[in-house]
């Protein structure tokens, strides 16, 4: 039966690669910590029918992303409407050990429009194959498969203005 | 730069995030109880708000004695139901909650017929097919002993609910189920299996549920996948084939359970049906004449009504917002349809509706439903 110590082992066991594919995503650690918890507080408290998956690792991933795809919306809306105080703003220095889009990497998977992010993180890190990030996004395969063309094609672009960054 | 190269630049750029510990277990918790607080507290400040709000109009059009109890649907294919389901068939399977165990329930008056706990095995219900008059259920049980066995749950004339097991188990290591469908006569049973791993071909497999025995499989191919499926007759079985290696195939198809399979493909095995293609997020009604689909449309979860015969588009129907789904973990769809889709029940997010020919009217229901989970369907009606 569910027990909160299947819970913990299950949760430590999975945090760090649902961590990853949500950075990958938000493209802050920080930010990326709180959407994983809350994901991860989600699951907790439907264990009880959830700890019977023989994946549960999946559905803690499709909450998390979810919540992450519409944290990186909202955070366009926020973007464009504080915009025009940007020049009033004193500059922010990077700060590293937060924020992730300072990696070749990272810069260019945050310059992705979030719908071509998705399914180029779910194939390359998350390693999910066509019909399963179909089925997980809800998506038609066909549509998965132009996304993935087209974010290979733009990751590529922009990574190439990062020469260390290509092999 | 390839896609090995690309592969190892993401794993090498989320080592260190694959490798961070995690947080401490109690701001889990403490996270997890307040959640569950917060929604307790909508819930009840929504239920207070409805029941205010129902006295009130209860008490201007019926006098002092008006209360929720008497509030009526008026006369309609609702009947006389406390809450618009169906009267012909109400009854729901819910796969539980963060508060509730499994159960089947009468949707008309919020009754719960029966708890269920499943036969002769511990585990947990996995898929979840119902027959289109909601008297018999068909659960997939998932076990600890690595076997995925089944059990169905008749309800009685007197409406309580009879749980016995059925049909041979099916090896977890072997085989995951991501699809069930009973045909509308009760008498079989189709699974969608993909083998454990999900590395090579699935399997459609068709039981006969009056003798209690596999009838026939038919293998798929490693490009193809059913996406949805219905049984437009007791033998015949519709199904969306989507097709990634042999478009010849994709759109909808019909297969006849009633010839033996001969080994071939299941692709190969069907006949092209109408030609839908692009009905991927879609379902059928129960006569296959309307096909149901989902899309976003801006801001808004829009549910498209079209004609499986022509094709045509015949209304489309606002059903939520989609920031109310991405909230969520609540369902978004069409909760029950009639036969022939004239009378709907939708739900997203929160937001519950009932569509009688196109007439929209927002309801609350007896209860709200989970998102089905692959391979855990949530509810069945």
């Amino acid at each position: 039966m569910a027990s909160s110590d299947d819970f913990r082992e299950f949760y430590r066991a999975s945090y760090g690669r649902t961590l990853a594919t949500v950075a990958a995503l938000v493209g802050s650690k920080h930010e990326a910590e709180d959407i994983t918890q809350e994901a991860y507080a989600r699951a907790l408290a439907r264990w009880s029918w959830l700890h019977g998956f023989d994946l549960p690792d999946a559905w803690v991933r499709k909450v998390a992303v979810r919540l992450a795809v519409d944290s990186s919306r909202r955070r366009r809306t926020r973007l464009a409407a504080t915009l025009r105080l940007e020049s009033l703003r004193p500059p922010q220095p990077p700060q590293p050990d937060d924020d992730l889009r300072y990696t070749p990497l990272g810069a260019a998977l945050l310059d992705l429009p979030i719908r071509e992010r998705q399914v180029v993180v779910l194939h390359y890190l998350a390693d999910l194959p066509v019909d399963e990030i179909a089925r997980e996004c809800g998506l038609p395969a066909g549509t998965v498969k132009t996304r993935l063309a087209a974010g290979r094609r733009h990751l590529a672009e922009r990574l190439a203005q990062y020469p260390e960054a290509v092999t | 730069m390839n896609d090995v190269d690309l592969r190892e630049q993401f794993h090498n750029w989320a080592a260190p995030l694959r490798a961070a510990a995690a947080p401490e277990f109690a701001g889990i918790r403490r996270r997890a109880r307040r959640r569950t607080a917060r929604l307790a507290a909508l819930a009840g400040g929504t239920a207070a708000a409805i029941a205010v709000a129902v006295s009130l109009v209860g008490g201007v059009l019926t006098g002092p004695a008006g209360g929720p109890d008497h509030v009526s649907h008026p006369a309609s294919f609702w009947g006389q139901s406390r809450y618009p389901a169906p009267g012909q068939a109400p009854y729901v399977f819910i796969n539980g909650s963060a508060s509730g165990s499994p159960m089947i329930g009468d949707a008309a008056s919020g009754r719960i017929a029966g708890r269920l706990a499943t036969v002769g095995t511990r585990g947990i219900f996995g898929a979840a097919a119902v027959t289109s008059n909601d008297r018999l259920f068909v659960l997939a049980q998932q076990s600890e002993a690595d076997r995925i066995t089944f059990a169905e749950a008749r309800i009685t004339p007197s409406g309580s609910v009879l749980l016995r097991r059925i049909l041979p188990g099916i090896s977890v290591a072997a085989s995951q189920i991501y699809g069930m469908t009973v045909n509308p006569a009760g008498t079989r049973l189709v699974l969608n299996t993909w083998p454990a791993g999900r590395t090579g071909a699935g399997k459609l497999l068709v039981y006969d549920l009056t003798a209690g025995t596999l009838v026939d499989s038919w293998p798929e191919n490693h490009t193809g996948v059913v996406t949805f499926q219905y049984w437009p007759t007791a033998d015949r079985l519709a199904l969306y084939w989507q097709d990634s290696g042999s478009l010849a195939y994709s759109g909808l198809r019909i297969l006849n359970t009633a010839v033996r399979s001969a080994g071939p493909s299941l692709a190969a095995a069907t006949q092209p049906g109408p030609d839908l293609r692009g009905y991927h997020r879609g379902a059928f009604t129960a006569d296959g004449s309307v096909a149901l689909n989902m899309i976003q449309s801006g801001s808004a979860e829009v549910l498209q009504e079209f004609s499986a015969r022509s094709g045509a588009l015949l209304r489309t129907i606002p059903i939520g917002t989609a920031r109310a789904q991405q909230d969520s973990p609540d369902f978004c769809g069409v909760l029950w349809a009639s036969a022939d889709g004239r009378e709907l029940l939708t739900q997203c997010g929160r937001r519950q509706q009932e569509v009688v020919n196109g007439t929209v009217t927002r309801v609350k229901l007896a209860w709200n439903f989970l998102a089905p989970q692959t391979p855990v369907t949530t509810f069945a009606w």
